[in-house]
């Protein structure tokens, strides 16, 4: 089998992080080390304290080796999430901007870099609210399910993941249906037409045949 | 299939919990958007075409390519262009990269070896999402020459070769002994009901706008960048093929 069933509806978490582990970071390096060609281009060097950038992959290898410091990033910070809370709870508003992969990217630095991320605790506890609020929106949207389009701004990869079975059947159930209705209207139509003109067979039939 | 002797079957999930990857060149506008988030409510144009040339830049990394095509696949109903040049492209990278790590010292081969695996990792998804979609409708794709114009030769011979075993098998199973006309595998019933089973390309799709498109469809849908839309597939399907829109 070329793809297991799970990987039919969408992407599982693991290939969710692998996408997540593309984006970059700053790090801090804690040793020297020369520039490194990788695939994709070349990140380094790695001079002590100066910052630089690197994939997610190679930052938290590097952290977990001992070898960086991860600068956490602005939207990972404890008053930027409380603001971006604060504006999802408001009533009608949209999804609040947030990185594509905010919740892996998140995962990751929460697990490798905690030492990193101060107030990591409150931070936590802030994008589980986020995710809820976040959460209920979503499910609200599906009241304005249609079968043509919905727009969904700002709703980030794993979020998309976890509604895909849910929404995708919505969907394509009510596609159906509408069709149904399209062809149940026609027919309707065809049927009107029909009546009138039966309607005086049917009289003369009543005359011959008096039952 | 070139795949098998790439990768032996493999749980996805314990190798990618291991490791690797490919750089991303950041998906530097999306953190971007985050960064600028509040102050461009007003949607400052300069500012969003000097976004539309860095994603240009992006779709020349053969890597990114690949990426974008490995999502789309894995989204999409129906099979979709091959990514030939990127993948082989691919390959030689890693090749390269791998004749590098013999001579690299102990620490910097292992994250060259995690970036190679990353890669690795991609084209085996990447074409085992295909080869999933070819078992599906491997007929429909055989007969459709816009499909056959979109599978590699190995894919094409592959999709010919499972057509064969399936035909064969239920011919020798049962068919032989049915009566003749009732011997047929590509008919037409009523109520488009179809013995080659074909993708439904109706189905619903998550989709991002990569490249402004505006006004789109009828009943008009407004298409900017980086809108998200939950849409049918055939809506979007040719802005797909333009690159226009991207599968999430």
């Amino acid at each position: 089998m070329a793809v297991s069933s799970r990987q039919k509806e969408g992407f599982t978490m693991p290939e969710l992080e692998y996408l997540a582990q593309c984006e970059t970071v700053t790090i801090v390096p804690l040793h020297r080390m020369e520039r490194l060609e990788l695939v994709r281009g070349t990140v380094g060097p790695f001079r002590p304290p100066q910052k630089t950038q690197v994939p997610l992959w190679l930052a938290a290898m590097l952290k977990r080796t001992n070898r960086c410091r991860i600068v956490a990033p602005d939207w990972l910070r404890y008053e930027h999430l409380q603001k971006l809370c604060k504006q999802e709870e408001e009533p009608d508003s949209l999804f609040t901007k947030l990185p594509f992969h905010y919740l892996e990217i998140a995962h990751i630095l929460l697990t490798v870099a905690e030492d990193d991320i101060s107030e990591s605790q409150g931070i936590r506890r802030l994008l589980q609210d986020l995710r809820e609020s976040r959460q209920s929106k979503t499910l609200r949207g599906i009241e304005m399910l249609n079968p043509l389009q919905l727009q969904m701004d700002n709703l980030s990869a794993a979020e998309i993941n976890e509604i895909r079975p849910l929404f995708r059947h919505s969907f394509n159930m009510l596609r159906q249906l509408d069709s149904l209705v399209l062809a149940s209207e026609k027919s309707q139509q065809q049927s009107q037409y029909a009546d009138q003109s039966y309607a005086g067979l049917e009289d003369s039939f009543v005359s011959s045949y008096p039952l | 299939m070139d795949t098998d002797d790439l990768y032996s079957g493999a749980n996805l999930d314990s190798q990618l919990d291991h490791y690797s990857e490919a750089t991303y060149p950041a998906d530097h506008t999306t953190l971007h958007a985050a960064h600028n988030e509040q102050m461009d409510t007003t949607g400052d144009t300069s500012q969003e075409e000097e976004e539309e040339d860095q994603e240009e830049e992006d779709d020349q990394d053969d890597v990114g390519i690949l990426t974008r095509a490995w999502m789309n696949e894995r989204n999409a109903p129906e099979i979709l262009a091959y990514e030939g040049a990127a993948l082989e492209n691919s390959l030689e990278l890693v090749d390269y990269q791998r004749q590098k790590m013999a001579s690299a010292p102990a620490f910097v081969a292992n994250i060259l070896k995690m970036d190679v695996d990353r890669v690795r990792f991609l084209v085996r998804s990447y074409l085992r999402a295909r080869l999933a979609k070819i078992e599906r409708h491997a007929r429909h794709y055989v007969q459709e020459t816009r499909y056959r114009e979109r599978m590699s030769q190995a894919e094409l011979e592959y999709a010919r070769g499972f057509v064969e075993l399936d035909v064969g098998h239920v011919r020798r199973s049962f068919l032989d002994q049915l009566p003749p006309h009732l011997r047929g595998l590509d008919e037409v019933g009523g109520e488009g009901l179809d013995m080659v089973t074909k993708p439904d390309l109706d189905t619903a799709v998550f989709c991002r706008v990569c490249r402004t498109v505006g006004e789109f469809h009828e009943d008009p849908i407004v298409m900017k960048r980086n809108n998200i839309f939950i849409t049918r597939y055939g809506i979007i399907r040719d802005l797909l093929e333009d690159g226009k829109v991207e599968l999430i």
